[in-house]
């Protein structure tokens, strides 16, 4: 499904007089259909580089990302022009960042609802899935039409990864998706990711949680180290 | 599969003063936006992107780097000194009644060499602009549905009651009253004329739109209440957006890619996160590094 091949990225900041900064070099692994690979390491090893270059938040410096897509074939996502990563990610690859972004004005329903109703769902049936998306995440339905803006860490990131997952992506990459939260909420988490991959969601993730790596990985990447 | 873009833009430069080889040749670099040689000041200079139906391009850059300028030679407002500008009709079938897409003199032809009747038409019928400034957009001593109507003439409406019709639901859609329909926008709050403007700019079914700055100047209350707006008419109808802002808040929330322009010239562009996160030039790095 997906491979990568001695992908490296720098850094160059202007801001420092042109330093060189290693994001992290020579990684290498690939991953079936319907499995998941773990990335393992000490923080500033470049977990999260991996994913956003795979994502395309960061432009690769070197090696290639050869992804088969559903709809469009065989691409490298490291050189695919900005368009075709623009349609991969409205119709197949899901990130579930660290953070939410928050939008103003919008409610915590129509914030998860807002990808299905983009591919051209009804927006009752966006919000329905939504809502059933939220329950089983533990969010109270009295919040529903809150914003998230006024939500505790823990129910914020709960949100974005139901935003993330709503259109149950072909592939997911997700960077330390429970960071922030409580053992409950985690094992939530897990249960839902788990249910995803049986659906034959692929997916790539960077945990320092080992439990939950273990929980949802059939393969592990360490960087600095090897598959 | 990926469609064709609805929008391209060539090597567009516009110069205020009389300009000479050094500023109007393509491949020429200098400093600044002023030219070396003959003092000329460089508006947007060799300008080239493409905007695909549906997108939402966002333009960043400091005051002064050309996006206003930019815009409105897109919108024909202004005259571009060279450059060409290519359309393309994207239908999907179920258009309005009577809506031709481009007149057939403009298919596969540089706008800016066209005709002034097909330049009109264009400007009628194929976009929708919203300015920075209310003034520049609306007639403010007109009440407000008669500047929706008039717009809606302009593209050959014909009908008044179904104009007023529409009109009206265009005001409630951006949540201005209603029954505040026949008052001049003269009256209205900053905001509030925004939002007749954006109702006016969507009267006609564009396929592109326009936005210069929409909600600079006003308070966050108000501008999360624009932004809201132009977030749902993304989803809700099938149009292509120019989102042209300093504001790189703006930015994230509303397009999928983003150019930056700098001293009239475009130094970056790229997907809005990577723009964003991982900015390549030292410009956008500062820019990025300032924001709050």
């Amino acid at each position: 499904m997906i491979k990568i091949s001695g992908l490296s990225k720098t850094f160059r900041m202007h801001i420092l007089k042109g330093k060189i900064i290693e994001g992290f070099k020579d990684v290498s692994f690939s991953v079936k259909p319907g499995q998941a690979l773990g990335i393992k390491g000490k923080s500033g090893k470049g977990k999260s580089s991996v994913l956003k270059c795979v994502y395309r938040t960061y432009i690769p410096g070197s090696g290639s990302i050869m992804y088969a897509s559903g709809s469009y074939g065989d691409m490298d996502l490291a050189c695919a022009s900005e368009h075709e990563v623009i349609s991969v990610r409205k119709s197949e690859i899901s990130f579930i960042t660290q953070f939410l972004h928050i939008i103003p004005r919008v409610s915590a329903l129509d914030v998860v609802a807002e990808p299905l109703v983009a591919s051209g769902a009804g927006a009752a049936e966006a919000r329905e899935k939504a809502a059933a998306l939220l329950s089983e995440l533990g969010i109270p339905e009295g919040l529903f039409d809150a914003f998230p803006s006024t939500f505790s860490g823990g129910e914020k990131q709960r949100i974005n990864i139901a935003r993330s997952i709503i259109k149950a992506p072909r592939l997911l990459l997700m960077d330390e998706p429970t960071a922030s939260l409580d053992k409950k909420s985690t094992v939530t988490v897990v249960e839902l990711l788990k249910g995803l991959k049986k659906k034959g969601t692929t997916m790539i993730g960077a945990f320092h949680d080992m439990w939950v790596m273990d929980q949802i990985s059939d393969s592990i990447y360490e960087m600095d180290g090897g598959q | 599969m990926i469609k064709k873009p609805v929008l391209k833009a060539r090597h567009i430069t516009k110069i205020f003063g009389k300009g000479c080889p050094t500023c109007l040749d393509d491949d020429s670099s200098f400093e600044g936006n002023i030219c070396p040689d003959c003092n000329s000041v460089v508006g947007c200079k060799n300008i080239s992107f493409d905007l695909y139906p549906n997108e939402v391009l966002g333009i960043v850059g400091e005051s002064g780097s050309g996006k206003s300028t930019l815009v409105r030679m897109l919108y024909l407002d202004i005259e571009p000194t060279k450059g060409e500008m290519f359309l393309e009709f994207d239908g999907d079938g179920a258009e309005p009644e009577g809506y031709s897409g481009l007149p057939p003199q403009a298919v596969g032809c540089d706008i800016f060499g066209a005709r002034s009747f097909v330049k009109r038409h264009i400007k009628n019928f194929f976009f929708g602009m919203v300015y920075q400034s209310a003034q520049l957009g609306l007639k403010l001593d007109v009440t407000a549905g008669g500047n929706i109507v008039e717009r809606m003439l302009m593209a050959n409406g014909r009908d008044i009651k179904k104009m007023r019709a529409r009109a009206s639901y265009l005001l409630g859609k951006t949540e201005i009253p209603v029954e505040r329909m026949d008052e001049p926008p003269k009256n209205f709050s900053g905001g509030m004329q925004q939002r007749v403007q954006i109702a006016k700019a969507i009267s006609n079914e564009p396929a592109i739109l326009l936005l210069d700055e929409v909600t600079t100047g006003l308070d966050v209350s108000v501008q999360a209440k624009v932004l809201d707006l132009i977030r749902k008419l993304q989803n809700e109808i099938k149009v292509s957006m120019l989102v042209v802002s300093h504001d790189l808040g703006v930015i994230r929330l509303l397009t999928n890619r983003t150019i930056v322009m700098k001293d009239g010239r475009i130094i970056e562009s790229g997907l809005t996160d990577q723009i964003l996160e991982d900015p390549q030039e030292e410009y956008t790095q500062i820019l990025v590094n300032s924001a709050l």
